[in-house]
């Protein structure tokens, strides 16, 4: 689990020196015409999951994975090193990633992923969160024997929408795939690879 | 042979139909990129999700789809988003479910006019005009959903507990007033007794914070009672009628909050919210904006020595997209010192500057009218004489040392170019027709949709603003909103918002009239063509300096042509130093563009690029 994260943080950052361009053909490859990107802001990252991977009446609350729920008063100052408008300003501040705020991400979606997992352990807690088709796609991801094109198309568009370039979405399956075929008698590994390199992808994450 | 034709065309139509049939796929996926940006811009972050008809949708005119979302609840959200992003007020979310905000920001109350704007533009009401309103109406979010534990009995309805401490509180009442006016109790004394049950009445029924949504202060109701036991004794304070005052808006506030208990009055979008007259306990009906604003009342204080500047400060860079960077001078390392705001380097900044703030002159700490009062008390606490401080402005008046106006200055060699004003309404009327804070409005949404980093041609947006003011001038009272629908239209449908893999530093819109392969980079060639190029257009022109393109110079960089006196080519450096003295210059005879007054802005962007490239 943590070999899994310390991978992708290392793959996210060499990255996101470079552009928020395609995550994994290019992974070490530096743009011919770098730019700063920046992150979407935690609320808006927050809005984009919910609206598609979430249901209306329990809503998923990402800030509990940094210690900041957004239910209750627990304080929420944290929240503003994951980008944010702050008063009198019309632009997003704390939006330049950089390794305490990308570090915050990577334990925020640590965290979301993990529940996902319990999932496949027939713990559904976490259920009631989620769009019943998005929790049944997931269910049916505890299998590793449904990866199949199919269901990974669904995953990939159910999370990341339709505004990626389909280049992107190659990537990932080949990325995925590779990583089964790797790990022949893993159990969750593959669905956790697959769901952190969705949910840190630079497309969802960054503007 | 025949039947080898057929089977030839057979397959020529099998491959025909299924490379039309990957074509529609591509083209249905890049239609679906469109309306998942879209969605996410016009549903308030809200991507497409498989409850939505997707499917249907692609079969739409993309207009038809632009009409869809803005129809949506979220989109009331969306807008009001914006508009607070446009004043410089933008908050994360609308609706929060942390305690502190109990379901509706707080901060979103803080800008009437925006939420008014919200709610016009769901009736069928002019938007636009009313974001521009520097007043409005006083919005009241629910009462709050729990009392303190003292006041609120377990299993016990909010309702109820405020209602039982309401009762309470009426039979306070009396012996307050009877205390008020016997004049042998000490004040001090009366202080003691009274002053903590007035802020308990105030903040244990949960009015006093919702006061504090709606308008900076609680003046109206008991402030000046507490002022007065505190040493900060208020003009003409008495009392025994500010007693009588203070219990007689008690008594109507305590009848009017029913209808703003939360069990009643359920917030689930900017159009639920209602409003609430004080009129009827002595209080306002509506506030100034910068009343209600705690950023702007407090963030942007008027000390004894800014004279309003920061207010002004706010108005140009948010009305007029007037950063005040100043062109051709250096900058003071401090604003204090002996300094004169007349000063050259000063006054680059302060000609437009200081006549603004004339138009906040009379309000002080808080953002508090002193019109008829006789001093004005400012935010560092300073009390000063009001006709006095008055005479920092309005150039009539004898006194007024820098002769300064009141009003938005585009020029100091021509007035007539100027819109000059007295008060707030007159600002006001100043913001609905300047050109600069129309253009202004449309960088701001072009900025929220596509990008605040997204370069974009000056000529794009002018075109834009030209459109909108068309439209604007154009639209009748059946859609009200015609003008500003159809701009956000044009800037969902531009290039710049369409593209996938977008570079910040490129521009992908122009004008119709524009060239798109210039050589000029895109932030400045719409400028050098409209304001330099009539005279500038070959090396024949004074100066010998032809802004037609950019040329490649032996040393291989990039510049005019631009000659000497002996028509040798200048270097890069020295070709644009000589620009840029002709920017920043303040001699009109030789001040660039020759006897044009063009926008502060434009000139700023013309400036700053000429500085880099000089260096």
């Amino acid at each position: 689990m943590k070999k899994i994260f310390v991978l992708i943080v290392l793959c996210f950052m060499v990255q996101m020196n470079s552009y928020a361009g395609p995550s994994i053909s290019n992974k070490f490859q530096k743009s011919p015409d770098p730019e700063a990107s920046y992150y979407k802001g935690f609320f808006e990252y927050e809005t984009l999951i919910q609206s598609r991977i979430g249901q209306d009446s329990d809503r998923i609350d990402l800030g509990k994975y940094v210690g900041a729920s957004e239910v209750g008063n627990a304080p929420r100052s944290i929240l503003r090193l994951l980008g944010v408008y702050e008063s009198g300003a019309s632009t997003i501040q704390n939006g330049e990633p950089n390794s305490l705020n990308f570090l915050l991400w990577t334990i925020l979606i640590r965290g979301f992923v993990e529940d996902h997992l319990t999932i496949c352990s027939s713990d559904l807690k976490f259920s009631k969160f989620l769009d019943p088709q998005y929790f049944q796609l997931i269910q049916q991801l505890c299998n590793n024997q449904n990866f199949t094109d199919v269901l990974l198309n669904e995953l990939w568009i159910r999370i990341m929408g339709y505004d990626v370039p389909i280049e992107e979405y190659d990537d990932w399956l080949i990325s995925v795939k590779s990583y089964l075929t790797e790990h022949p008698n893993s159990k969750n590994e593959p669905l956790e690879f697959a769901l952190s390199l969705l949910f840190l992808n630079p497309y969802l994450l960054l503007k | 042979m025949k039947s080898t034709l057929c089977s030839i065309a057979q397959i020529f139509v099998i491959g025909l139909s299924f490379f039309i049939g990957l074509q529609k796929s591509n083209a249905q996926l890049l239609d679906r990129s469109w309306l998942e940006k879209t969605s996410q811009i016009l549903r308030n972050g809200k991507g497409l999700s498989s409850k939505d008809p997707i499917k249907q949708w692609e079969t739409l005119s993309e207009d038809a789809f632009i009409d869809l979302m803005m129809n949506t609840t979220e989109f009331e959200n969306s807008l009001t988003l914006f508009s607070m992003s446009y004043l410089g007020m933008r908050t994360d979310k609308i609706f929060s479910p942390s305690e502190e905000d109990e379901g509706l920001n707080q901060r979103v109350l803080h800008n009437p006019n925006v939420v008014f704007a919200t709610q016009n533009f769901v009736k069928n009401k002019d938007y636009f005009n009313t974001l521009l309103s520097l007043r409005g109406p006083l919005y009241m979010r629910p009462l709050s959903k729990k009392m303190e534990d003292s006041y609120q009995k377990p299993g016990e309805k909010v309702e109820e507990a405020r209602l039982r401490f309401i009762e309470k509180v009426k039979n306070w009442g009396p012996s307050f007033l009877a205390a008020s006016k016997d004049t042998s109790i000490p004040f001090e004394k009366l202080c003691n007794d009274f002053l903590p049950t007035l802020f308990e009445n105030a903040y244990s029924l949960g009015i006093a914070n919702r006061l504090i949504d709606n308008i900076f202060g609680t003046d109206f109701w008991f402030t000046a009672y507490a002022d007065q036991c505190r040493e900060t004794p208020h003009d003409g304070f008495n009392r025994e009628i500010e007693a009588i005052r203070y219990w007689s808006t008690t008594e109507a506030l305590f009848s009017a909050i029913v209808q703003y208990e939360p069990n009643v009055y359920p917030v689930n979008k900017i159009s639920d919210l209602r409003t609430i007259d004080y009129s009827f306990a002595g209080g306002p009906s509506d506030q100034s904006v910068f009343t209600t604003s705690f950023e702007l009342s407090e963030d942007k204080p008027n000390s004894s020595t800014n004279f309003n500047r920061k207010r002004s400060a706010y108005i140009l860079k948010t009305f007029f997209c007037d950063d005040l960077t100043p062109i051709g001078v250096a900058l003071p390392e401090t604003h204090t010192g002996n300094r004169h705001a007349d000063e050259p380097s000063c006054y680059s900044c302060h000609y437009k500057l200081d006549p603004m703030a004339g138009f906040f002159r009379n309000y002080g700490r808080w953002f508090y009218n002193y019109t008829n009062s006789k001093n004005i008390v400012l935010s560092d606490g300073v009390i000063k004489d009001r006709v006095e401080y008055e005479c920092n402005w309005l150039n009539r008046v004898p006194q007024n040392p820098q002769n300064l106006n009141i009003g938005y200055v585009r020029s100091t060699s021509d007035l007539t170019v100027n819109q000059y004003g007295e008060d707030l309404n007159d600002l006001e009327k100043i913001l609905k027709s300047a050109p600069e804070v129309k253009s202004c409005f449309v960088k701001r949404l072009f900025q929220f949709s596509v990008g605040v980093n997204q370069s974009v041609s000056p000529g794009y947006l002018e075109y834009l603003t030209q459109n909108f003011t068309i439209n604007l001038s154009q639209q009748t009272s059946n859609d009200p909103n015609a003008a500003f629908k159809s701009l956000w239209k044009s800037i969902l449908k531009s290039k710049s918002f369409k593209e996938k893999n977008r570079s910040t530093n490129k521009c992908y819109d122009y004008s119709p009239l524009e060239n798109s392969e210039k050589s000029l980079p895109c932030e400045v060639s719409s400028i050098v063509e409209n304001r330099c190029l009539k005279c500038h257009s070959d090396t024949s022109a004074k100066g010998g300096l032809s802004m037609q393109k950019l040329i490649l110079l032996a040393d291989g960089k990039k510049a005019f042509q631009h000659l000497d006196s002996k028509g040798v080519q200048l270097s890069k450096s020295e070709s644009f130093s000589r620009i840029l003295n002709r920017l920043g210059e303040s001699d009109p005879d030789l001040r660039m563009p020759l006897r044009m007054e063009i926008p502060n802005q434009e000139r700023q962007i013309l400036f700053l690029w000429s500085q880099r490239e000089s260096q």
